[in-house]
């Protein structure tokens, strides 16, 4: 199954900060994603209406020194790849 | 924490872990653990990615959450309330991630208790069965909800409470409210919570309820303890006499200077020097303390054993006190009889029973 175009994550599975890291944690799985800063931006643009672009460019913008677009859309799209290979998107 | 009391207890939980037979270097971590303080005495040796301790602090993130939908329900039913223990130290008095949380712990006034049943099974709680920790529900000032969950990391569990189990009997009953002053001095904050004096107390209370095994309870009174010498310790000592437990708290607040290095609030009076209060002291030398408690097994809370009712009755705040808890050993009510032996057909077949264990164990 190829990436989404419009990525949204579960509902089901628990996204929360705790204290300097952001976890998620599938409770069908029982596993628990541990994600620094930038993984955890992206989760919370898969909202299922924006695109990969979208998001790399939210992202991009969050950054006061973002560096290359085209750099973030990749790690965005190998990002949102491993979101799906978790079992981790609609 | 101050980190002169974490080294101490730190030792401490070496030194039970030696008393236990436990010498590796990892002993001291095992005991803490076995006590559930293991983030607060061992922070160094559990890495902040280990995936059980960012699933303990999931859980307690998501049960904080839970606690401020429950404030809020209440307040919107005018049911006044106040949060102790865990819920209310693990934002406050902790670093993110070394107290665990397993529930959450409310009052509500007597009579405002089957309102906020109904208001926690409004939001998903359900009547939790006899525990056999608990011991039976009917004698209990109080009731277990959980709300399940697709796993254990989203589950939580509530204990409602709406009135504090007297010391002067073992096992529970309904009949002791939480003080009217606890109430009034309430502070309003993140959750509606005791003052520290009144929560201080609460937690010697607590302590010997639990016949001394939450040893996380002493933990959150260290912690809390610099709030509680604010006032030099005045409505610490009136609380804890209002709950029948002046007496331990004295003893405690001795403990607390002498093994864990905390002053001792000036307006609470020594503690006393009766051979109860010495045997009491003695056994609550911390690293002893620690040991036994990390040695008892969690089933021990809600039975009738020779070590719990010798300890209640060097707890009580007078002899005559002790009264009500050889009553509890000895005839214990039909409730409990029910709970501990249900196969028994008669009253006096469960009394036999009970009588065979209690002879038992004190043979041994």
């Amino acid at each position: 199954m190829a990436t989404p175009v419009k990525p949204r994550v579960r509902s089901d599975v628990v996204f929360r900060q705790l204290d300097e890291e952001w976890v998620a944690f599938d409770p069908v799985a029982q596993r628990l994603h541990a994600m620094n800063l930038t993984a955890a931006l992206v989760w919370e643009h898969c909202t299922g209406e924006l695109t990969l672009q979208d998001i790399a460019r939210a992202v991009h913008a969050t950054f006061a020194d973002g560096g290359d677009l085209s750099a973030v859309e990749r790690d965005v799209a190998e990002m949102v790849e491993r979101f799906r290979t978790e079992g981790l998107l609609e | 924490m101050n980190p002169d009391t974490v080294a101490r207890l730190r030792d401490a939980c070496a030194r039970a872990a030696q008393t236990l037979g436990d010498t590796a270097p990892e002993g001291a971590r095992r005991v803490a653990e076995r006590l559930g303080v293991a983030g607060i005495v061992t922070p160094a040796a559990a890495p902040a990615r280990d995936v059980p301790r960012l699933l303990g602090a999931l859980h307690g993130q998501l049960l904080r959450e839970t606690a401020t939908t429950i404030s809020a329900a209440f307040s919107a039913a005018g049911l006044p309330h106040v949060f102790v223990k865990g819920i209310v130290f693990v934002d406050d008095l902790y670093p993110p991630g070394a107290r665990e949380l397993a529930d959450i712990d409310v009052y509500v006034a007597r009579d405002a208790a089957p309102a906020a049943r109904a208001t926690l099974e409004s939001l998903g709680f359900r009547v939790e069965a006899d525990d056999p920790d608990r011991g039976p529900s009917p004698l209990r000032p109080g009731l277990t909800l959980v709300r399940a969950a697709t796993s254990d990391v989203e589950s939580a569990v509530v204990d409602l409470h709406w009135g504090v189990e007297p010391l002067t009997s073992l096992l529970p009953r309904d009949r002791t409210p939480l003080p009217r002053g606890v109430w009034d001095r309430a502070r309003q904050g993140r959750l509606p919570a005791p003052c520290p004096g009144d929560h201080a107390a609460l937690l010697v209370h607590h302590l010997v309820h639990h016949d001394f095994l939450h040893v996380v309870s002493l933990v959150d009174l260290a912690v809390l303890w610099p709030q509680v010498l604010a006032d030099e310790g005045t409505t610490f000592a009136a609380t804890a006499r209002a709950l029948r437990a002046g007496r331990v708290a004295r003893i405690v607040a001795d403990v607390l200077a002498r093994d864990l290095g905390l002053a001792r609030p000036p307006r609470l009076e020594a503690a006393p020097s009766d051979w109860r209060a010495r045997r009491l002291a003695a056994s609550l030398r911390l690293d002893r303390w620690l040991a036994w408690a990390a040695a008892a097994g969690p089933s021990t809370r809600a039975a009738i054993t020779p070590g719990r009712v010798g300890r209640r009755l060097l707890a009580v705040e007078h002899v005559w006190n002790g009264a009500g808890v050889v009553w509890d050993a000895l005839w214990p009510p039909q409730a409990h009889l029910r709970w501990r032996w249900p196969e028994a057909r008669t009253r006096l077949g469960a009394l036999a029973r009970h009588w065979g264990s209690v002879g038992r164990k004190v043979a041994r």
